[in-house]
């Protein structure tokens, strides 16, 4: 028998060596591995939106400036948490989040810098933090996704407070644990008052909602069946019909400025920590203008947050104007949102 | 002697301050608000979720023990056809991330599924809540008794079979008297690893819509911090207490009696396509049915195309640098896992006692943490440390020990069953032969405990090979795995590209398992140092070492 040992040594040494020829090769997509690009520098990106539909975002800002982009992607709230962890050693020059409420997390540590007027000034005031240290560079509807087998138009509620009502017992999917949820909550508490959230929760609860992991799980449970309707983005309607052009559903988005049509919005900041202010702010007045945003809203079908830029064809669910107006900024009782959801009984 | 023992020791101490880490953080996070510690752990809505987590861990651990450990016995001491044909099959749902499985499920067997569409069955069984959750989860973590007590079959003398076969039993009666009473320590080490693993995951009890403590960690990690890292330690005390109680009840019978010839193969005879029926069965649902759905959605997703450039539909290339990746980086891993939890194990098991136990349970528990925990704990300590360390940050060398430390019971719990393998008698033979600790150690120890410590990696390779939250807050920017695309591509519910994704990561992971376990593992074994064995040598330290008690 030959001695195994040998090899498993021989194995070891193998793959360490192909590790360390691929952390040499380094770089990857998002990043480029030009060591030392024109006179651009370099800036670390944390972005909490996906790789796919940022990738070309970033290539195109990486060509226009000659700036070498570093990427980590992942999770919004884990990497709201990496950047607290890190302090001002925190390499994030740019932080990207799908939500306000991990840039109000950071917010509320005095971790974040404000942007510059100019850059602020390209969206409206409600789709920006109002102390200026984060700003909106897509747009979002919350709507009711329904499956059309199921639910007549007609009797689809006017408001989504409604949907506490016997009309719609064990009918609705929530996704408690989600951010666009605890966003939606978080707004809810400033339009109606605590006092009407915490019910409208516990009413939630208590009329049989059935809870989901997340807004794609909902999504994909209406367009089976499995219950007739759900509260997600409106984003998560079209991909359903992307996969399945077939799929039975549609989405609803209640009429005027009810607190179930809010309009949230993926944000942008720059950490305090980063050596580099300018060039950070340089790469968020990219993402708002009109190239940025028009590749922003070319992947998911997501709406424009700057003024004078037209949404996609894709997604024409907004004919109109009437948001309810809401403030997720630094004042947001994070840890009252939670305390909501946890005591309504909804995540159980 | 005495210094080599201390100094043997030190050696453990010091290589087991890292596994403390995650726990160290747990306190010095949890230090600054005692009040909120209380409030959270003594919220009672949190009540329901705590026990959920428990039941659930249990339950899954208990089938998974059962399970396990009758297909170990099938392949490693059965006259089973290619036996490591399907000790590679059964390993391999290990690599598929829980909530991927979850995903397949839901979308197989929920009401309007692809078998209701695709095959025109009806009246399926609900899947979500405690039912769903406890199959996924008992398909997928199986693995984790099978390669531990496939690894401590392989090791076992085969006399006691031999006799009791030859007084007539049968091979169900001779697996329920003389085997399972030797591999006792094996499967529960195995069920302890499945309980940790399920009291930590997220991913598929999340989506299968049954409530535990995870959910509450994870929704609350940023609105409510915390809860979230008092709930964190809840999980954390949960498993030292479970762990130390393992502890107890197996202490007894990690020694064996020395081995001799080649292992001992029972004829199944009429059990035979009982045998085949159960082990198709099994491979079916863990391995087969998740592969099935994933493969649906990748050939759907290549026959409609993509116009997607940045899609891997459309450019298959995207897959190689993952791949690599994943591949270098979980095999990196394994290998160097096993070289620090072996001083450890040799501590613990040699030298029986309350510091041996203290390592192995700090090493042992963190496995209960969630993944983020782990990963916070790193960034946090690697930080606050001055000098050179912190200058790993963000480095592949940080991320491999951050695996080594949320992996390490996988690990721990091979070797432990490894060196306690090897007889006592063919050690001191050693000895008194005159070979010196090192020549001993690689000539006459690691080939006697190969099997062990290529389970112990392969569990270890599995697991690095999905991992999640460790790899995208610790990885150098850019630096991606095939886990990372799955989840990335399942975000954007874009199922396609996650299918072929994880088809890859399974290919691949197959792969290494073949080479890195299943050979070494499985070899047909003809003990190597039996010629150098001399009958009848005493161990002048059996005392200390526990015998197997003979049933």
């Amino acid at each position: 028998m030959a001695i195994r040992p040998r090899a498993i040594i021989g194995a070891s040494i193998a793959a360490l060596a192909s590790v360390l020829v691929l952390s040499a090769c380094g770089g990857g997509s998002g990043g480029g591995s030009t060591t030392a690009a024109g006179g651009g520098g370099s800036l670390t990106v944390y972005s909490g939106r996906e790789q796919e539909y940022m990738d070309p975002v970033f290539a195109a800002y990486e060509k226009k400036t000659g700036t070498d982009l570093q990427v980590r992607y992942g999770d919004s709230a884990d990497l709201a948490l990496l950047i607290s962890e890190e302090g001002d050693r925190s390499p994030a020059d740019v932080f990207l989040a799908q939500s306000p409420i991990s840039q109000s997390y950071l917010d509320q540590q005095k971790m974040l810098s404000p942007l510059p007027k100019a850059v602020l000034a390209r969206v409206p005031d409600n789709l920006r933090a109002a102390d200026g240290e984060w700003i909106g560079i897509a747009g979002r509807q919350r709507v009711l996704i329904y499956n059309t087998d199921l639910v007549k138009p007609a009797d689809l509620p006017k408001s989504v407070l409604e949907l506490t009502g016997a009309k719609y017992r064990d009918k609705v999917a929530v996704a408690p644990s989600n951010a666009s949820f605890q966003d939606f909550v978080a707004a809810m508490d400033q339009l109606e008052g605590r006092e009407t959230t915490d019910q409208w929760l516990k009413g939630m609860a208590a009329n049989g909602a059935k809870t989901y992991a997340k807004n794609s799980a909902i999504a994909e449970a209406v367009a089976r069946g499995e219950i007739p309707m759900g509260l997600v983005n409106h984003y998560y309607v079209l991909e359903i019909k992307e996969q399945d052009p077939s799929a039975p559903v549609a989405a609803y988005r209640f009429p005027g400025t009810d607190p179930g049509s809010l309009f949230l919005v993926a944000t942008a900041s720059v950490p305090k920590a980063t050596p580099d202010k300018a060039q950070a702010d340089d790469l968020v007045g990219f993402l708002v203008s009109d190239a940025g945003q028009k590749l922003i809203i070319a992947g998911e079908g997501e709406y424009p947050t700057a003024t004078g830029v037209k949404a996609p064809d894709r997604a024409p669910l907004l004919t109109t104007g009437d948001y309810p107006a809401y403030d997720l900024t630094g004042n947001t009782d994070l840890k009252g949102v939670a305390e909501q959801i946890r005591e309504s009984g909804l995540a159980q | 002697m005495n210094w080599r023992a201390a100094g043997a020791t030190a050696l453990a101490v010091a290589l087991t301050v890292p596994f403390a880490l995650p726990f160290a953080y747990l306190l010095v996070r949890n230090a600054g608000d005692l009040s909120g510690l209380w409030g959270a752990v003594s919220d009672n809505h949190l009540v329901g979720p705590l026990l959920r987590s428990l039941v659930l861990g249990a339950s899954v651990a208990l089938a998974a023990a059962v399970l396990g450990t009758a297909a170990a016995w099938l392949v490693a001491r059965t006259d089973l056809r290619a036996r490591r044909t399907w000790a590679l099959l059964l390993c391999l749902p290990l690599v598929i991330p829980s909530f991927v499985g979850a995903v397949a499920l839901i979308a197989a067997f929920a009401p309007g599924g692809l078998v209701e569409q695709v095959l025109g069955i009806g009246f399926l069984p609900e899947v979500s809540g405690f039912g769903g959750a406890f199959v996924v989860l008992t398909l997928l973590t199986y693995p984790y008794v099978f390669l531990l007590v496939m690894a401590r079959l392989r090791t076992l003398s085969p006399s006691l079979e031999e006799s009791a076969r030859m007084l007539g039993r049968r091979p169900l009666q001779v697996f329920t008297t003389v085997v399972l009473p030797q591999a006792r320590a094996a499967v529960a080490a195995g069920a302890l690893l499945v309980f940790l693993y399920v009291i930590s995951d997220f991913g598929a009890v999340q989506l299968l819509r049954y409530d535990t403590l995870t959910r509450a960690i994870y929704s609350d990690r940023l609105l409510d911090p915390t809860t979230s890292i008092a709930l964190s330690l809840v999980l954390g005390v949960i498993a030292v207490a479970v762990v130390a109680m393992e502890r107890r009840s197996s202490r007894v019978g990690l020694r064996d009696q020395a081995r001799a010839g080649a292992v001992l193969h029972v004829p199944l005879g009429a059990w035979r396509l009982p045998a085949y029926l159960f082990l198709v069965l099994l491979i079916g649902f863990a391995l087969v049915a998740p592969i099935a759905v994933l493969a649906f959605w990748a050939i759907r997703g290549l026959a409609n195309g993509s116009a997607d450039t940045a899609s891997v539909v459309a450019d298959p290339g995207l897959i190689v640098q993952p791949l690599l990746s994943t591949a270098g980086i979980s095999v990196v891993t394994a290998l160097v896992a096993i070289a620090i939890v072996l001083p450890i194990a040799y501590r613990s098991v040699r030298r029986p006692g309350r510091l041996g136990e203290v390592l192995a349970g700090t090493v042992v528990g963190g496995f209960a943490l969630p993944g983020l925990v782990t990963a916070l704990a790193f960034v946090f300590f690697t930080l606050a440390t001055p000098g050179p360390l912190g200058a790993l940050y963000q480095t592949l060398p940080l991320l491999v020990l951050a695996y080594v430390v949320h992996h390490g019971a996988l690990a721990l719990g091979a070797a432990q069953s490894a060196v306690a393998g090897i007889p006592a008698r063919l050690d001191d033979a050693a000895r008194i032969m005159g070979r010196n600790r090192i020549r001993r150690f690689i000539g006459v120890e690691v080939p006697l405990m190969l099997p062990g410590l290529a389970a112990g990696a392969g569990l270890v390779l599995l697991s690095t090979a999905k991992e999640l939250p460790a790899t995208l807050l610790l990885a150098p920017p850019g630096f991606s795995t095939l886990a990372i695309k799955v989840w990335q591509a399942a975000e954007l519910a874009a199922y396609e590209e996650a299918a072929i994704f994880a088809l890859v990561l399974v290919a691949i992971s197959a792969v290494l398992t073949w080479f890195l376990v299943v050979r070494p593992a499985l070899r047909s074994w003809t003990t190597p140092v039996s010629g150098t064995l001399p009958s009848g040598t005493e161990s002048p330290v059996s005392g200390s070492h526990p015998e197997v008690t003979a049933p």
